[in-house]
């Protein structure tokens, strides 16, 4: 599985547009900006459920990392730099969410399922409710280590946890996502 | 080993796909286990597989970062409280500055309560969602902007991005959102683009405004084409608000245009 510092283009091209962005080159922060958008906004997608606060929290991360850019040390690992400002991020917007409402579940809950065309998309819709109804911190370093190939010691980093709490929370999620699924199964027997 | 154990393992290991040598010596001698780690496996293989709605912001986000390059404090990026630990000189300012902003809190509440009078009760504000926060912000940097040129071609910048999201909103069904972000369709194109326009000379408008007027027409037909596709929803009212302020906003921009 590639790590998420190791995406199709080699680390020294990503290490070159850092190094320029720290320097003000915003068309070298935009190149970044492309090239994890997309995996940046599905982890949140996935931890929120919602559509347009994913994207608000997606483009609040890279604003951040814009505006703490140097203080980034080029070389080391971005995506997890990266994830780590939006987690962050998401957990404020959490605590504040929890306190008036719970996340909408519009992938689970309304029925709106995206993989009518796919053949394997009652599989799938399990899967994505039994995701949704993981609680948050199991959710969100399943995610990381499913997704984006997070390895246990990338994970604690993004989630400011110890390597061991990363291992068991991710432990935790598997062990519920194996039994949500399997209780699901039993209910479909006739 | 047993099953308990072996499943344990299974679960804590970093890539259950490729189980030890112990492990796949029971894997191989219990049908039971071997089912079970499968589904793990193709479980965490299905994941990456879940559908997520597309994201629209991207290239809205990415056109305007570019755009507002060079300018310090441009239409984009704002200076935002960092998460991370930052240098103890800088915190300890930052404490500095945090005790004179208590400091100054409490004196204002005291004469504040000094003076205060019963009044009829004033109902809580309610809280803005971020992506409102975010555009409002955004429009206060453009109506900073130097000239009325600038500012009326970021305000059409911005109304084009208000379109998208309102696309995806009613993709959704988001009546509700789409309802706040009507109102702010109407600030930014009947108000605001309007009054900044009037500001251009006659040869900025003859330049600038031609392609306002295309973007508003199209904007106008697309409201209204999504309204009609679902007359009955509840998207359908602040659909036909939205294609009144482009179609409104169209025609008075075309009269500005005549008089140039």
């Amino acid at each position: 599985m590639a790590s998420p510092g190791e995406p199709s283009d080699p680390p020294a091209e990503e290490e070159r547009l850092i190094r320029a962005a720290q320097k003000g080159d915003r068309p070298a922060f935009a190149a970044l900006v492309e090239r994890y958008w997309d995996r940046l906004y599905r982890w949140l997608h996935h931890l929120t459920r919602d559509r347009h606060t994913a994207e608000d929290l997606t483009q609040e991360a890279f604003l951040k990392a814009f505006a703490g850019l140097d203080r980034f040390r080029a070389g080391t690992n971005f995506a997890a730099w990266l994830f780590r400002i939006a987690h962050n991020n998401f957990a404020n917007q959490h605590r504040a969410a929890r306190k008036r409402e719970p996340l909408p579940d519009d992938l689970a809950a309304k029925g709106r399922d995206p993989l009518e065309e796919a053949q394997d998309r009652e599989a799938l819709a399990d899967l994505a409710r039994a995701l949704g109804r993981l609680p948050a911190d199991y959710r969100a370093p399943l995610l990381l280590r499913a997704e984006q190939g997070l390895s246990f010691r990338e994970i604690a980093e993004v989630l400011d946890l110890t390597e061991e709490t990363a291992r068991w929370r991710v432990f935790k999620a598997r062990q519920k996502l194996l039994s949500l699924l399997a209780a699901r199964q039993e209910q479909e027997k006739p | 080993m047993n099953c308990d154990a072996a499943r344990r393992r299974l679960l804590a290991a970093e890539r259950p796909d490729r189980p030890t040598d112990e492990l796949r010596r029971h894997l191989a001698a219990c049908p039971e286990c071997r089912v079970w780690g499968r589904r793990l496996v193709l479980a965490e293989q299905q994941i990456p597989l879940l559908p997520v709605p597309a994201s629209s912001a991207k290239d809205a986000f990415v056109r305007r970062f570019r755009l507002a390059g060079g300018r310090a404090g441009g239409p984009v990026v704002r200076r935002v409280p960092l998460p991370w630990p930052t240098p103890a000189k800088e915190r300890g300012l930052r404490k500095l500055s945090l005790a004179v902003a208590i400091a100054a809190v409490l004196t204002v509440f005291t004469l504040g309560l000094w003076s205060w009078r019963p009044q009829e009760a004033t109902p809580h504000p309610a809280s803005v969602p971020t992506w409102v926060a975010n555009i409002r912000k955004d429009r206060e940097q453009i109506l900073a902007l130097a000239t009325p040129r600038e500012r009326v071609e970021k305000l059409s910048d911005l109304a084009a991005d208000l379109q998208e999201k309102a696309r995806a909103m009613t993709r959704d069904g988001d009546a509700e959102n789409l309802t706040s972000l009507a109102a702010l369709y109407g600030e930014v194109v009947s108000g605001d683009l309007m009054e900044h326009a009037r500001g251009l000379s006659a040869a900025e408008r003859r330049v600038v405004l031609g392609k306002v007027v295309d973007r508003l027409r199209g904007a106008e037909s697309t409201f209204s084409r999504l309204a009609s596709e679902h007359p009955g929803a509840s998207t359908a009212r602040p659909l036909h608000d939205l294609a009144f302020a482009a179609r409104d906003g169209g025609r008075r921009i075309r009269a500005m245009m005549r008089e140039a």
